[in-house]
């Protein structure tokens, strides 16, 4: 009994770390309608700007020395604040009635931004100390000593809820606020500011953010600016107990959660799976809550950009076959360094266009392509040795069918619910599948070889470079032929009315279990080429980082184009050969990716996504003749109408 | 007829007299020649050797093997200093994997054409380098191997090889030591090397220790009460915290601490870093912690005892003060005194193939005491070793008393590929 009494404090603890995560998260939705997956990362930079405001070892630009109570409540309450505001003004702005494709891009982006922007500017090798509240006193509850830090967190985490709820449920601010995400219209005719209720949801949002970071520095310290971010990755699953609206039931969440890791640590059999449970405990706990909501109706027409043309077949036909001619002339042109990293961004392009499919045609959002990659890359590697075209069809199978199996719980599931899920998915592969020594062998990386062609051997990486462009190019043929048929057709009426889809008798189960499928596949074939190119693979290939970067670069490059994902693959490859050239700029894959990212809220469709000036022209054309046509068939009707009154 | 004699015999005098002093100066040209330096292979001048170092600078965890770039760099500059080798000076072309394979893997093919052996390299994805140095058989890898394919590579050289497995020599120590700790062993090790602590446990387990509890630590954790209190119910008395960083070491120790967890032995392989006293709120939760390791206390406390860590501190700080001499830095300095060792027994003008054949010639490597002695060429790692421990916030020798290492009792625990 002692026991389960010291394994539930000790629960209780970190489950009001989770709440005082979460609780941001759920504000900054209620007040703007926005989930932030920035959120960690502005608790991050808060932690980094708390250790220069107090620190003794902090030199430069507001190095002043305070003391932790008084550096904290600068952060808390102005610094946070103030960039929360600045956030709404510059980013989220110009984002009122955006698509959720394009804010959660946006919010992405920008996480990704502010850990580039961390790392250049505290230098990552040098500790930062930070010492927590009330160093060195303690209680003692039932056999467990607890920190006294600990027990401001706690108090922190209860005063939040309590206070939150007040406010944005009792008082006339509060419900201005609510209202604003509610109708923004109507808000303003009674006479409420969006933009001003908006900027204070922001500025709330963010000192809660930092709150989190203040006090979580203490825990994490040396301060590290992934793990800060990541910790309140962990988080979400709490907030979606209170499905981001109910604060109450966000606090019992992160409590929920918080036991479950300390009762699963406390009593599980010692051995693997043991290993295995305490990180993946919140993305599981996440991924079943994801599941067991009480059902949302199916969404109606969502706001999506308008899709660029799709290619005709010659005209398919004609591009893929003059990708191959330029590999063929480009390729023997390229020093064998360019050439293994050219090879390297077409592999990631073949990945890439497993989004096209799954995110571009069909609206259904996924964080998790590179766990699908590394499955095809595992299953590669295990089959016949690792270079047999078995291997390949097991690469594309494995992938497919865990796609299909992640695809059944998430069928009800659409916009950011999916994509938590395919979040929650991807950490918990990560850290119960890719890391577990059975997987990738006893060193940790796995060999794979190359396949061989009847009569061509692809040992020579300028052959291999030619033959993955064949396979870009059969691939990008492939998804365009598709999107031209019928199949494509119910994948576009998918992601533009699912409501609309259903009642003219689509079967929305079919088509989503199978472009999950599909797409899954695709990304299985790009692992198992990803395995062939780089002669190995290894966890370290395949996290969710990775996965959030490839996203973010294919949006931003135009997430419905071939070309897209071509330029896409190719420059996520080439970044660390850019970054030697800018050692000081420490991250430049998350910097460029996050700059990058942020600016789409102006251009939604990405780069190549139908916005150069002959697609304008053609647009404007096409316009044109609708409206010309538009006005003939009204008048056609007026005369019908005229000569059946006479 | 005398005269014709003589005539002939003065005819032979001159003949053999011109042979004799036409021998003796081609000898002497010879051997001008053979002192002379010339650009004998790849990468070398007759004024400088170029040599190539594929680091981790940047990415995902920016400056992760800093220290090693500079700790290679300090060595080259202190041997520039006193000359160079053989009057050649060694220029380093220094290259960033960024943590990605396939960056590792073209930056080293990038290099290989140019220099001449590569030294000093440290990187995470050192495997992805070795399918370039598989390919290129003649180019001496001179660097800390980390990963099982670099540690395969013919023609991959470590100042202190670490073949699949681990050293047994402390575990039979503290099981002396210590018998009955050793039948009630915990460990917290890091998710993120599940085979580190495979092979170590395997090792343990060899030698009669039993496990008790086990549990993988992810890198976003936090929090480790529960542990303690389990391993605390179970009665764990040997706590095996090897294998985890000095952060998570401190943070252990002090939730330790917290909850008066207080086993009989806690042995590690990390707490020996410049910053540990710095990351521990309260240094003396980690008093009596053991930590057995293959090199001399290079953050400075043998540098009476060891004049090459008095070397390593003094080139350290007069080439990188804004480096903090780190564990990296220690073994990339030994890497490189690995290959001028080398270097000077290949010849006035080496070739790469010298190079190699000098490094698998050298079976007793102990950079002057900065490691302990290690069969470079045979690639067996070393059989000695030190042991130290935490006395209120300093770090301090147990065994050896004074310096040195001990190589009794001894042993590897070999494991299976």
């Amino acid at each position: 009994m002692n026991q389960f009494l010291a394994y539930t404090v000790v629960g209780v603890v970190a489950g009001c770390i989770y709440a005082i995560t979460a609780a941001g998260l759920v504000v900054t939705y209620t007040t703007t309608g926005i989930f932030n997956f920035a959120h960690g990362a502005v608790g991050m930079v808060s932690a980094f700007a708390y250790w220069q405001l107090s620190s003794a070892d902090a030199i430069g630009p507001l190095s002043f020395h305070l003391s932790q109570p008084v550096a904290a409540l600068v952060v808390i309450f102005v610094m946070a604040p103030l960039f929360g505001a600045a956030v709404e003004w510059v980013l989220m702005r110009p984002l009122r009635g955006a698509s959720l494709d394009v804010t959660l891009t946006v919010t992405l982006g920008l996480l990704l931004l502010l850990l580039g922007l961390a790392v250049v500017l505290w230098d990552p090798t040098k500790p930062r100390i930070i010492y927590p509240f009330f160093r060195g006193a303690s209680v003692t509850i039932f056999g467990v000593v607890v920190t006294e830090h600990q027990l401001v967190v706690v108090a922190a985490a209860a005063a939040v809820a309590i206070f939150l709820r007040l406010f944005l449920y009792r008082t006339r601010t509060g419900t201005a606020l609510r209202a604003v995400v509610d109708n923004p219209e109507l808000t303003a005719l009674a006479g409420a500011s969006p933009e001003r209720f908006g900027q204070l949801g922001w500025a709330i949002g963010s000192m809660l953010a930092a709150l989190a970071g203040v006090l979580l520095a203490a825990i994490v310290s040396p301060l590290d600016a992934t793990t800060l971010t990541l910790l309140v990755i962990n988080g979400f699953a709490a907030a979606m107990v209170g499905r981001l609206r109910n604060l109450p039931l966000t606090f019992i969440g992160g409590i929920a959660l918080g036991l479950t890791e300390a009762y699963l640590v406390g009593y599980l059999p010692v051995g693997a799976f043991l290993s295995q449970v305490k990180p993946t405990v919140p993305m599981v706990f996440l991924f079943i809550v994801l599941i067991i909501l009480p059902e949302r109706r199916i969404a109606g027409r969502t706001v999506s950009p308008r899709a660029p043309r799709v290619a005709g077949l010659w005209e398919s036909l004609i591009a893929g076959g003059v990708l191959v001619g330029l590999a063929l002339v480009i390729g023997p042109t390229l020093s064998k360094s360019n050439l293994q990293t050219a090879s390297h961004g077409v592999v990631l392009g073949v990945i890439m266009l497993s989004l096209v499919l799954l995110v571009g045609y069909g609206g259904q959002v996924s964080l998790c392509q590179m766990t699908f990659a590394g499955l095809g890359a595992f299953a590669m590697g295990q089959v016949a040795n690792g270079a047999s075209w078995w291997g390949v069809l097991a690469a594309v199978g494995l992938a497919a069918v865990v796609g299909a199996i992640i695809a059944l719980p998430a069928l009800r599931l659409r916009g950011l619910y999916l994509a938590l899920a395919t979040l929650a998915f991807a950490q918990a592969m990560d850290t119960g599948f890719f890391l577990n020594e059975h997987t990738f062998g006893i060193s940790g990386s796995l060999n794979v070889g190359r396949v061989q062609l009847p009569g061509i051997s692809l040992d020579s990486d300028q052959t291999f470079f030619v033959f993955l462009t064949v396979i870009f190019a059969l691939v990008a043929i492939g998804l365009l032929a598709l999107r031209r048929g019928s199949y494509g057709r119910r994948l576009r009426a998918l992601a533009d009315s699912p409501a609309a889809s259903a009642t003219v008798g689509m079967n929305l189960t079919a088509t989503k279990l199978t472009v999950f499928a599909i797409s899954a596949g695709l990304a299985g074939l790009g692992g198992a080429l990803y395995g062939q190119q780089q002669g190995l693979v290894g966890e370290p290939d395949f996290q969710l980082l990775l996965s959030l970067t490839l996203v973010l670069l294919a949006v931003v490059w135009g997430i419905r184009t071939m070309t897209g994902m071509l330029v896409a693959g190719l420059l996520f490859a080439f970044f660390p050969v850019i970054q030697s050239h800018f050692p000081a700029l420490r991250d430049l894959l998350y910097l460029g990716t996050g700059l990058a990212a942020i600016g789409i809220g102006r251009n939604p469709n990405g780069i190549f996504g139908g916005n150069t000036p002959l697609q304008r022209r053609r647009d404007k054309r096409a316009a044109q003749a609708a409206a010309a046509s538009i006005v003939v068939a009204s008048s056609d009707d007026q005369s019908e109408a005229a000569r059946a009154a006479r | 007829m005398r005269r014709i004699r003589f005539r002939r015999l003065a005819a032979t005098c001159v003949v053999v007299a011109l042979v004799v002093g036409l021998s003796a100066q081609m000898g002497a040209d010879a051997a001008v020649r053979r002192q002379t330096n010339t650009a004998s292979d790849v990468g070398i001048t007759p004024t400088q050797i170029t040599l190539g170092n594929v680091v981790t600078l940047t990415g995902p965890i920016p400056g992760l093997f800093k220290g090693s770039q500079a700790g290679t760099d300090a060595y080259f500059k202190y041997i520039n200093s006193l000359g160079g080798v053989n009057k050649r000076k060694l220029v380093m072309k220094s290259a960033d994997d960024a943590l990605n394979c396939n960056q590792n893997q073209t930056q080293t093919e990038d290099l290989v054409g140019s220099v001449f052996a590569f030294v000093g390299s440290f990187a995470v994805f050192d495997n992805c380098g070795a399918k370039v140095f598989a390919q290129n058989p003649n180019v001496a890898d001179v660097h800390y191997l980390l990963s099982d394919d670099a540690n395969k590579e013919v023609n991959g050289f470590s100042p202190q090889p670490a073949p699949p497995g681990f050293r047994t020599g402390p575990y039979q120590y503290y099981k002396q030591k210590y018998p009955d700790a050793v039948k009630k062993v915990g460990s917290l090790f890091a998710s993120t090397s599940p085979t580190t602590w495979a092979n170590q446990k395997a090792a343990e387990e060899s030698l009669g220790y039993k496990i008790l509890y086990e549990r993988a630590v992810a890198p976003t954790e936090t929090d480790w009460t529960t542990d303690i209190i389990r391993m605390k119910n179970l009665g764990v008395q040997f706590w095996d915290l090897r294998n985890q960083n000095a952060s998570f070491v401190a943070k252990m120790l002090s939730e330790a601490a917290q909850q008066n967890f207080h086993p009989q032995v806690v042995i590690t392989n990390s707490e020996y870093d410049a910053s540990f006293f710095k990351l521990i709120p309260d240094p003396t939760a980690a008093n009596g912690v053991l930590t057995d390791q293959p090199f001399a206390m290079f953050l400075g406390e043998d540098a009476k005892n060891v004049p090459e860590v008095k070397l390593f501190q003094t080139w350290m700080k007069k080439t990188h003060s804004d480096v903090t001499p780190d564990l990296f830095a220690m073994y990339s300095w030994a890497s490189a005194a690995l290959f001028v060792d080398a270097l000077k027994a290949a010849g006035q003008n080496p070739t790469r193939a010298g190079l190699i054949a000098a490094l698998k010639n050298i079976h007793s490597f102990d950079d002057n005491g900065m490691v302990a002695p290690a069969d470079v060429g045979n690639k067996k790692p070393p059989a000695c070793w030190m042991l130290l421990k935490v006395d209120n916030g300093k770090f301090v020798r147990v065994l050896p008393k004074s310096k040195g290492y001990t190589c009794k009792p001894t042993g590897y625990y070999y494991a299976k590929s």
